[in-house]
């Protein structure tokens, strides 16, 4: 009876019929809706051998342009989101505030948003029709030495609170005034800053700034779409790690930057490089908001995967999948990371 | 500093970072979003937004969406069962290739999948002559919708079915169950937060899907069109109000879903515990 | 270094953690922070450390008020009840940290952790990590890592708490011996009334944040101060009673008791502990001895346990008797036997006459 087969196997045990229907079925549906596609990017790719291939990706200068662009609006968007990411998981990971989950959510709210209404949003703001558009067009620099002036000043404030004295006794000078010192040192500083650039005529005036259209917006689109990415991955990790590391460093006499470096950043490292890996990938690979905010100037404001939605349309399939080959390598190498990193990452309470 | 005091260093400056940058990088635009659509008159609203071809691509993205996340579902279960109780040879390899939608750029995934299907692709030429079309027809949106979907279920699903006590189950045959009793009444009521949480999940990322679908879908109005394309096509045409106003439709839509995503997670971790 | 806490109060939301302490720790002394879960101890000591903010009250070191200071400049060594050793840092390094932030010279904090590392009798692990080490040995290491920078007060959380018994009594008698020998002022948190009284100079008994009494080992043992105490330092027989004219009246049993000397009545519990509970085969005197049932004899150990029934309120007792006395009386298990407090302790909290 084969009712009492299954009984003796065991009750978590499904009947070999089944387990080998299920496995074949599973070897299917991931060989052809995963594993082909791969396979033929790269058969396509060097279909005319690799000496097409290499002419392909580097003969053809709007190619050549558009992999040299992808290189530099990645490497910005996702060192802005390394360093929110760092800042969001430490916030959300180490303290209770009120607001705390309404911020959590916040981060996720990118990957609610579709691409292309994401780059529209960004054309709304910078483009000619935009609500910034025709002061950029007028004469956009004339922000640069506030923007820079502003900067400036959160970062020497941002240093004032990391280097100030914990201790109230260590609290002379400049320490002993923490607001007066702020606020009056910043006002004086950024209206000295803004008028120095001004006086001296550093950005050009009446100029056009482009955002939309140019470099400046391929990088604000990638950024928004790619924000969650580290912060998701360094949050669990975070808080997986616990707080007492770093209270005992903070109670042996470590500063806050000692700490972060000797304690906090070796803790999660391995978090922080998937999500590092992982928003890379996702940055070079994101279409919709890039090709809203584009405008798809061959050799300008060309990214890698916009060249291979031109190339398609222009009936080049094998310079489409050369392109899209370059792109798959990098996919593959993250999950090659991911798959070593899943037994570095802690996976919970072990300590 | 201020009343509260920290021990851990740093909540000040991390906290208000963060805020900042999500303002100006996230809310600002979407603000700027919702304040243009506002300047539209409600005719004018239902001008831009409810055309028949704007509700032709709605009905198509969210049809076609929800297809694909419920086949995700039926795919994803398998996928996470067969990987989390069978051992079999390239198991890790299966495991490590579910990621790849959620790491591939979805305009290689479309691209990909446009050539395969089409009339002399590898399997275009045995599917077009058996009378199966799926480059640039509703069922090649579904397909590429379902490539992008399939990792949310089956992640979701995986550690939740890890985590089920095997005495659960042995409890359930004891007491006389038959293996299907035991999965349907023990199993599948423990997996059912995890399944919702993954169907919303792919659901949610497959309605803003474009980069995928605009390469096998044809994009022909009333018949291939989704939503995110459409909005393209406006503003193509340099119709930024009417791109805007379709783009809140979704935007909306998509809040939503977030919102019940993250109910949903609520509710599932309370019946954890 | 003195310690002095005045006033302190801290709440987690509705819940009340401590609820207005007041605390001396003389220099050099080692105290005992006991009490049960939800308590407040290791609030208290995490306050005193540094690691949590108090709502309100002052902390003094000295006469400094260190209220407003940081964690990191107070010169205070804390053990962590799960260590908290910095899992990627070897033993060496983890003993060398509070130097190393300081910007010590190598030598000399290599020199230290050679010291600590004798101290603690581990010289041979300091290229080790947390990860390779036992219990006892993380311990430890927390230990010499917190005593690197020579800490002018060390503080330990649960230091016991985590080990198995045998570790536990020996990490006891090895803490001891090292107070003993670098008299750091120190205080620790601890569930067991055992450890607190083998261990420390002091014992402050706490209860839902508050101090219940604060004494030595003998004080607080011999005189409780409250009914939380007689109940929290052990197993003991509570009857229903009264008090009036000098005398303690319950179950039908009559002790003098002079703390109380008014005419009029009050109803109270009566406590007894196991051990001034007499237990004989004779009745005494009618008035004075209660007949009861034994229904348990557990003769494993120093002192011999009974579990009792008495006849008349069915209540069960347990008396702590010596082994001669055990080997005379012969007791097992269905016997009769007549039992009589040697002396009962009564607790009046609204008592003000």
């Amino acid at each position: 009876m084969s009712a009492e087969r299954v009984r003796a196997s065991g009750a978590r045990q499904d009947p070999a019929w089944l387990r080998r229907t299920l496995i074949a079925a599973t070897l299917l549906v991931v060989g052809v809706l995963i594993v082909l596609p791969v396979v033929s990017v790269f058969v396509e790719a060097f279909r005319n051998g690799a000496g097409a291939y290499w002419q392909h990706l580097f003969a053809d200068p709007d190619t050549r342009d558009a992999i040299l662009l992808t290189l530099t609006v990645v490497p910005i968007a996702l060192a802005l989101n390394v360093v929110f990411g760092v800042a969001a998981a430490w916030a959300i990971a180490r303290f209770r505030f009120r607001g705390r989950t309404l911020l959590t959510a916040l981060i996720d709210l990118p990957f609610a948003v579709s691409p292309v209404v994401a780059g529209l949003m960004f054309v709304l703001l910078f483009g000619l029709q935009g609500y910034f558009g025709g002061f950029l067009q007028r004469d956009g620099y004339a922000v640069m030495p506030y923007l820079t002036s502003a900067l400036v000043v959160v970062v020497l404030g941002a240093s004032y609170a990391f280097l100030r004295p914990s201790s109230p006794k260590l609290r002379r000078g400049l320490w002993a005034w923490p607001r007066t010192t702020v606020l009056g040192g910043g006002v004086i500083l950024f209206a000295g800053s803004v008028l120095a650039q001004r006086a001296l005529g550093i950005w050009p005036s009446g100029a056009t700034l482009k955002i939309i259209f140019a470099t400046p917006g391929l990088v604000l689109a990638t950024a928004f779409v790619t924000a969650p990415f580290v912060a998701r991955e360094l949050i669990p990790v975070m808080e997986a790690v616990g707080p007492d590391e770093e209270l005992a460093a903070v109670s042996l006499g470590a500063s806050g930057l000692q700490m972060f470096w000797h304690v906090t950043l070796p803790n999660v490292k391995w978090g922080l490089v998937y999500g590092v890996i992982l928003c890379g990938a996702r940055a070079m690979g994101e279409f919709g908001a890039v090709y809203v905010v584009s405008g798809h100037i061959a050799g300008q404001t060309d990214t890698m995967p916009l060249r291979i939605e031109k190339l398609f349309q222009e009936y080049d399939a094998p310079g489409a999948f050369a392109v899209a080959s370059l792109l798959t390598l990098v996919a593959i190498a993250t999950l090659l990371v991911k798959s070593r990193l899943a037994r570095e990452l802690p996976q919970g309470g072990h300590r | 500093m201020g009343a509260r005091r920290r021990v851990l260093p740093g909540f000040g400056l991390s906290l208000g970072y963060t805020v900042f940058y999500l303002g100006m990088l996230v809310l600002l635009p979407i603000l700027a979003c919702f304040a243009k659509a506002s300047t539209l008159s409600f005719h004018e609203m239902a001008d831009a937004a409810w055309t028949d071809r704007a509700r032709a691509a709605y009905l198509l993205t969210f049809g076609t969406s929800l297809i694909a996340a419920l086949v995700n579902v039926v795919l994803g279960l398998m996928i996470a069962w067969v990987l989390v109780r069978y051992r079999f040879p390239g198991k890790r390899f299966v495991d490590a290739m579910i990621d790849l939608p959620l790491a591939l750029p979805t305009s290689v995934g479309g691209l990909v999948y446009a050539s395969l299907y089409v009339k002399n692709g590898w399997l275009g030429r045995y599917l077009v002559p058996a009378g199966i079309n799926v480059a640039y027809t509703r069922l090649g949106i579904v397909l590429v919708l379902v490539f992008v979907g399939l990792p949310f279920v089956v992640r979701t699903v995986q550690p939740v079915l890890e985590d089920v006590d095997p005495e659960v189950e042995e409890a359930a045959a004891s007491l006389g169950a038959t293996r299907l009793q035991a999965f349907r009444t023990v199993l599948l009521p423990a997996l059912l937060p995890a399944l919702i949480t993954g169907f919303a999940l792919a659901f949610a990322r497959s309605i803003g899907e474009y980069g995928s679908v605009v390469f096998i879908s044809g994009n022909m109005p009333y018949k291939t069109e989704i939503a995110p394309i459409l909005v393209v096509a406006r503003l193509e045409e340099f119709a930024y109000a009417e791109a805007t106003a379709i783009a809140v439709v979704l935007l909306v839509a998509s809040f939503a879903l977030l919102v019940a995503i993250n109910l949903l997670e609520r509710w599932s971790r309370r019946h954890e515990r | 270094m003195s310690i002095e806490v005045k006033g302190v109060r801290k709440r987690f939301g509705s819940f009340v953690a401590l609820d207005g302490i007041d605390l001396a720790v003389p220099a050099g002394a080692l105290l005992a922070l006991l009490g049960p879960s939800g308590s407040g101890k290791t609030t208290l000591l995490r306050i005193i450390a540094g690691l949590e903010v108090p709502d309100a009250g002052t902390v003094r070191h000295d006469d400094a008020d260190i209220t407003d200071h940081a964690a990191r400049d107070r010169q205070v060594g804390f053990v962590f009840q799960h260590y908290a050793l910095f899992r990627h840092m070897t033993v060496g390094d983890n003993i060398g940290y509070a130097l190393r932030v300081r910007g010590a010279p190598r030598a000399e904090r290599e020199a230290r952790v050679t010291e600590l590392l004798r101290l603690i009798r581990l010289e041979g692990i300091r290229d080790r990590y947390p990860a390779q080490l036992s219990g006892g040995q993380r311990q430890r290491v927390a230990l010499a890592r917190a005593l690197a920078a020579r800490p002018s007060v060390l503080l330990l959380d649960e230091p016991f708490g985590a080990l198995d018994a045998k570790v536990r009594q020996e990490l006891r008698q090895w803490l001891r011996n090292l107070h003993d020998e670098i008299h750091v002022t120190s205080v620790f948190v601890t569930h067991d009334q055992e450890e607190a009284f083998e261990v420390a100079d002091y014992v402050v008994v706490m209860n839902q944040g508050k101090i219940e009494q604060v004494g030595t080992p003998a004080e607080v043992f011999e005189h409780p101060a409250s009914a939380f105490v007689m109940d929290f330092l052990g197993n003991v027989n509570v009857f229903q009673g009264r008090v009036e004219r000098g005398r303690a009246l319950a179950a039908g049993l009559e002790v003098p008791y002079p703390q109380y000397p008014h005419a009029e009545a009050r109803d109270t519990a009566v406590y007894v502990r196991p051990h001034e509970l007499a237990v004989e085969s004779e009745p005494r005197a009618e008035s004075e001895s209660l007949e009861a049932r034994v229904v348990h004899v557990n003769p494993a150990g120093a002192v011999v346990k009974v579990e009792l029934r008495t006849e008349l309120a069915g209540q069960l007792l347990n008396a702590e008797i010596d082994r001669e006395r055990f080997a005379a009386l012969d007791l097992k298990a269905g016997d009769r036997v007549f039992v009589s407090p040697r002396r009962v302790r009564v607790f009046l909290p609204d008592y003000a006459i």
